[in-house]
């Protein structure tokens, strides 16, 4: 589903924070990226969500590279759910508002139903999105300012997911999560991936990786280490 | 929904941008009304004059015999449909009306100064070269001294509105560039202050025409706001424009100005089309200048 090969990264001359990195991800898959701080995670991560451009090398989704101004990216980010590290959430207006965002945009050529405003449609949506991730209804209407950082994280997962979209890319999606809430969303995330969605989830969490075993590649110095398809070596 | 909502929100947090935009375009855009309105109103006075079907023809003689004598060979000139002497009490009348310091010179040096005078009509559709032959050939009839068909008059207004046409036409396109700067600061402004919410979007597959609805909700509710400002501006200054263009205007004889409702409707529209405009453009030039992924 993605591929990347031979692919760099540099935000300066002389200075790369990607060397040469080959990656297949098939759909359907789940792939913990892991790695020191500055080894080029949120990197790699940005490379396949289209936010930003490899300097060197391919990066695809679906056979459709990805290069500055495509306008078959457009789709393709429609079927990518993504998790930020930093949440990215309009703190303005309220938790409803930021969950339906995609909603907005996500659907048209997707094959996704569209959603009717008029209606509950997006309301249920969203209500499903937000149980999923273990938050009670009632902060719907309550604005982004007003949650905890644990709960902003997980209204910035129910976003990425109420579009069911093919592949969700998470960027230390429990980083801000206590034991108890870290496990809902990995239950979550474990669940969507048997019904099909591909995972790529970035963590410095051994206890995740540890437990749910699945493939997890090392990052280092802006290269893959390792890449431990059982899930088995322990870092 | 989403759409309105971002609108509203960029506009609370951007509230002084806002302000300003909306300032300045009412300011620039009420100067451009202001002078739309003065070209409707030449317009009509050019309706008007083009209109009038009669003219003066002056005889240089007090004589009534001559007089007599002139009406009856300007009445058989071609193109004329009637005419009639003006009396001298009619004329009088006039000069008080108009001229009150002629009207005390004259009547102190008695009647033979005078001048004896002959109201022409001509056909309602007479076209503009008959009517050129018409007083061509009356001011060749014996004792007629001058023949005042609002020729002059005509010539004024079609200068003055030629000029005013050109000027308020670089006038408006002129305010209008600058409106149009304003809102392309306005809307960069948006593209540093909104990049988040911008990325964010974008990341979920918002074409650049989705990124741009919210601007053009805010631009259509700036626009809103201008064109009640202009409005109200001009409706409350409407007695001062009136004296200041009469001022102006006022000794060629035109009809005197005035706004009616149906100008004032017109100029509403084209100042909120105009806003509207500059902001849909400005829109998109900061999104072609902005670098969005």
């Amino acid at each position: 589903m993605v591929s990347l090969k031979q692919v760099s990264k540099a935000y300066h001359p002389n200075s790369l924070v990607l060397r040469n990195v080959n990656i297949e991800l098939r759909k359907g898959e789940f792939l913990f990226v892991v790695g020191d701080s500055g080894a080029g995670k949120t990197s790699l991560l940005k490379l396949i969500t289209g936010e930003e451009f490899a300097s060197s090398g391919n990066v695809s989704c679906d056979g459709v590279r990805f290069e500055a101004g495509s306008g078959k990216m457009l789709k393709l980010r429609r079927r990518i759910g993504v998790v930020h590290q930093d949440y990215r959430l309009l703190k303005d207006r309220t938790v409803y508002e930021n969950v339906a965002i995609p909603l907005f945009f996500g659907r048209a050529g997707t094959g996704l139903e569209p959603v009717s405003f008029m209606g509950r449609g997006a309301e249920r949506l969203v209500e499903d999105a937000i149980l999923a991730v273990g938050l009670p209804t009632k902060i719907l209407d309550a604005t982004v300012r007003q949650l905890s950082g644990g709960e902003q994280q997980r209204v910035a997962i129910a976003r990425a997911i109420i579009n069911a979209p093919d592949l969700l890319i998470a960027d230390e999606p429990t980083g801000a999560l206590d034991h108890e809430h870290t496990w809902t969303v990995m239950d979550l995330f474990q669940k969507l991936n048997i019904k099909g969605m591909t995972m790529l989830v970035a963590t410095h969490d051994r206890d995740i990786i540890r437990k749910v075993r699945k493939r997890t590649l090392h990052l280092s110095g802006g290269t893959v280490r390792v890449d431990d398809r059982e899930g088995a070596c322990i870092f | 929904m989403y759409f309105l909502r971002a609108a509203l929100s960029g506009m609370r947090r951007r509230m002084v941008s806002s302000v300003l935009a909306v300032c300045g375009g009412s300011a620039l855009l009420t100067a451009a009304a202001a002078i739309g309105l003065w070209s409707l109103w030449l317009t009509g006075q050019q309706d008007h004059i083009k209109a009038a079907r009669s003219a003066s023809v002056f005889i240089d003689s007090a004589e009534p015999s001559v007089v007599e004598e002139a009406l009856t060979r300007v009445m058989q000139t071609k193109g004329v449909e009637t005419a009639r002497i003006v009396s001298k009490e009619e004329f009088q009348a006039f000069l008080k009306q108009h001229f009150p310091d002629l009207n005390e010179a004259i009547a102190n040096l008695g009647e033979d100064v005078i001048p004896r005078m002959l109201e022409v009509v001509f056909p309602s559709d007479g076209d503009p070269f008959a009517r050129k032959e018409t007083t061509d050939a009356i001011a060749k009839v014996p004792n007629v001294a001058r023949v005042d068909d609002g020729s002059l008059k005509l010539g004024k207004a079609l200068t003055s509105l030629r000029w005013l046409g050109y000027g308020g036409t670089s006038l408006a396109i002129g305010l209008w560039i600058v409106l149009f700067i304003v809102c392309l600061g306005h809307y960069q402004n948006i593209l540093y202050t909104d990049a988040q919410e911008i990325q964010l979007v974008r990341s979920f597959g918002a074409s650049k025409a989705e990124i741009l609805l919210p601007w053009v909700i805010e631009g259509l509710l700036h626009s809103l706001a201008i064109g009640t400002c202009c409005v109200t501006v001009l409706f409350i200054g409407r007695a001062y424009l009136a004296e200041l263009y009469n001022q102006f205007f006022g000794t060629i004889g035109y009809e005197a100005f005035r706004i009616d409702w149906s100008s004032f409707a017109l100029v509403a529209l084209a100042i909120m089309g105009m806003a509207l405009l500059a902001h849909v453009l400005a829109g998109m030039a900061a999104l072609l200048r902005g670098r969005i992924v």
